[in-house]
């Protein structure tokens, strides 16, 4: 489903990834670790296509198709979805005109007519029980307001919403306290399926408690250095990180 | 030239309109302001000076027309037009005992509220006070409420190829803790420009309250309008003032606000919406002339196609005005590289125990949420779109008339480029 090789990308001219290759398959879960500084956010924007992260060598192709040739709301329509480390907020426009609108972007380009209210309404009710989240919260401004946590748990529910092929979760549990990061895994869980995958993301091993990845890799210095099985997370959550990086180096 | 005098626009001035002849002395002195004064560097009178305009007479207002103006059903309702109030239009219900609320022109009791001095604004009042023959009269007397906001409908409105002027002066007078909820719609329909200027003067008593809220949306091309409004604050008292300048060919506001006595405080809020050739220019004045007074200000605001938006903010605090408490903030978008925005805080600060903060940008859209937008699928335009309602929807939010916030969101929509794509409103606003 993604196939990343050899990438190399660049922030402000200054070269962060330094060729990265990740094969990740339907159905599966990858988490990417690693320390601050490591590349992680950067192979996550650079995913997403967000502007300034440039692709300076190397190819992504997703479902087959060049990822990095794409627009963001193009990945968007062909079912990519990024969750967001920061949220933006957008006050003045609700919360449940976003999701809409997102929900109905994502329609249209799979050339299904836009949801009628009672469809979405009933869609929304659900995805916000499953996340612990208020009505209140999807007539309040986009984000406005909100704590960090129900930032992230607003994420999840975009993405309940919009049921992406590939979600790439950026730290989606940094600043998480033990309920929500509980409600956040549970989400992703509900979602996991045999036609969609996961690249989660993350500084913490305490996601994967709640998350069960099938592949993770360890990033450091732009580069992955080590890749396995859950227990590998573990293996970090024992004994940090230090070990691995100076074993690379 | 640093006067206006004998230009067309004073020589063409009908002695047969005038209400007071010393007031015509007065403008016809300076004529209109010129560049050279500061307050009007950024706003060319010149060209409405070169020109003549007539006392506008009496217009038909059409119904079907005033009904698409979208204005509340539950609000008491004067309606003026051209300068003249329409008794039929107006509505009007149960008021509270010792409530004044009448035209000027058909009132039985006199009220002038004395208003300040206004060395940007003086030249134009004169030119209202010479001819305004009506306006609002409102006087709540000591501990009463207006049950219902009441609006007052200020419409332009000419069939003729002829341009004409019309004026109108509003005073407003609240006793000690009373409460009014106002609202001001300007609307036009014009064939040909013509020239409205308005004044507001207001005293707010010790500890009442009163909110107005304005919308002014007039034809880009025909709408000129000049207005001031000018209010005193007494102790405890409190105003908020939310404005939403959504239109006209030529719009200049100027809001005085002056917090006399301590305890008053003072919120300001506004959005505005340049288009076209249009130009529109708010100045606003918040003198802090008593401790422990209180200042909230809050401007947004875009300029697109060929438009200049103006915005000046003056806050002063007075010597004495120990532990004001001010905060100025304002913020611009320029929505084509063609349109122009001149923004200016300016504080003037003569206490040394106050909190006084400002802050004030012009820019363009948020990389950061434009990328948000469009990552959850929303193409660039809508993502622009959205980002820009989101900019000034987030002011307006402030205003305290619901309706005339709802009424002025979905004029904010229908001016917006792609404003069509975004849903109905009630929907998009939070």
């Amino acid at each position: 489903m993604l196939e990343i090789k050899d990438l190399h990308a660049a922030v402000d001219g200054k070269t962060i990834l330094q060729g990265i290759s990740l094969s990740v398959q339907p159905g599966e879960v990858h988490a990417v670790m690693g320390p601050n500084g490591s590349g992680k956010s950067t192979l996550a924007a650079v995913l997403a296509g967000r502007p300034g992260y440039e692709a300076t060598s190397g190819s992504v192709h997703y479902q087959g198709k060049d990822l990095l040739d794409m627009d963001p709301e193009e990945r968007a329509a062909a079912g990519v979805f990024l969750g967001f480390q920061y949220p933006v907020e957008i006050p003045g426009v609700s919360n449940s005109y976003f999701l809409k609108a997102a929900v109905n972007a994502a329609r249209t380009a799979r050339g299904e007519p836009e949801i009628d209210a009672v469809s979405f309404l009933k869609d929304l009710r659900a995805a916000l029980k499953d996340m612990g989240m208020s009505d209140d919260m999807v007539k309040r401004g986009v984000n406005e307001g909100f704590s960090g946590g129900e930032k992230k748990r607003n994420e999840i529910l975009q993405m309940l919403m919009l049921k992406p092929t590939l979600a790439v979760l950026d730290e989606i549990d940094s600043g998480l306290d033990i309920d929500a990061l509980k409600v956040v895994g549970a989400g992703i869980n509900a979602l996991r399926g045999p036609e969609r995958a996961f690249v989660l993301v993350t500084h913490y091993q305490r996601l994967l408690d709640h998350v069960e990845p099938d592949v993770v890799h360890v990033l450091a210095g732009g580069k992955i250095i080590r890749s396995g099985g859950r227990e590998l997370a573990l293996e970090l959550e024992d004994k940090g990180y230090g070990w691995l990086t100076s074993e690379a180096a | 030239m640093n006067t206006l005098a004998n230009t067309p626009f004073t020589e063409a001035l009908d002695p047969a309109g005038v209400q007071d002849a010393e007031a015509l002395a007065t403008f016809l002195n300076t004529g209109l302001p010129t560049k050279a004064l500061e307050a009007w560097k950024q706003t060319n009178l010149r060209p409405i000076a070169q020109q003549a305009f007539a006392v506008a007479g009496v217009a038909e207002v059409d119904g079907a027309w005033l009904d698409r103006l979208d204005t509340d059903p539950k609000a008491d309702r004067v309606v003026f037009v051209n300068g003249v109030a329409v008794p039929n239009l107006w509505r009007v219900g149960d008021l509270p005992d010792g409530v004044v609320l009448s035209a000027r022109s058909q009132s039985k009791v006199a009220l002038t509220v004395q208003g300040q001095a206004s060395a940007g604004f003086g030249a134009i009042d004169a030119l209202n006070r010479a001819y305004a023959a009506d306006g609002l009269l409102l006087r709540v007397p000591d501990g009463a409420a207006l049950p219902r906001p009441v609006q007052v409908l200020d419409l332009a409105i000419s069939d003729c190829e002829q341009q004409q002027m019309a004026h109108l002066r509003h005073d407003v007078v609240l006793g000690s803790s009373a409460q009014a909820v106002l609202t001001e719609r300007v609307a036009g329909r014009l064939g040909a420009a013509q020239l409205n200027t308005a004044v507001w003067t207001g005293q707010v008593g010790d500890n009442a309250g009163l909110k107005l809220s304005r919308l002014c949306a007039l034809p880009d091309d025909k709408g000129l309008r000049l207005q001031r409004i000018d209010l005193q604050l007494g102790r405890d008292a409190q105003a908020d003032i939310a404005s939403a300048d959504l239109g006209a060919r030529l719009l200049r506001v100027d809001t005085d606000v002056v917090l006399t006595a301590p305890g008053g405080e003072a919120r300001v809020s506004g959005v505005y919406f340049a288009d076209q050739g249009g130009h529109i220019d708010n100045h606003t004045r918040i003198d802090h002339a008593a401790p422990h007074t209180t200042s909230r200000e809050t401007f947004r605001g875009v300029a697109a196609g060929k438009s200049k938006a103006v915005f000046n903010g003056m806050v002063v605090v007075e010597q004495g005005a120990q532990k004001t408490d001010s905060d100025q903030q304002t913020a611009a978008l320029l929505l084509s590289d063609r349109a122009e925005i001149a923004a200016k805080p300016e504080l003037e600060i003569y206490a040394d125990d106050v909190k006084c903060a400002h802050g004030n940008s012009i820019g363009q859209l948020d990389d950061n949420a434009l990328f948000y937008l469009r990552s959850r699928g929303l193409d660039d335009e809508t993502a622009r779109t959205v980002l820009t309602f989101s900019f000034l929807n987030s002011v307006l939010e402030q205003m305290p008339d619901a309706a005339t916030r709802g009424a002025a969101t979905r004029l904010i929509r229908d001016r917006m480029p792609g404003g069509e794509r975004l849903a109905d409103v009630e929907e998009l606003a939070s």
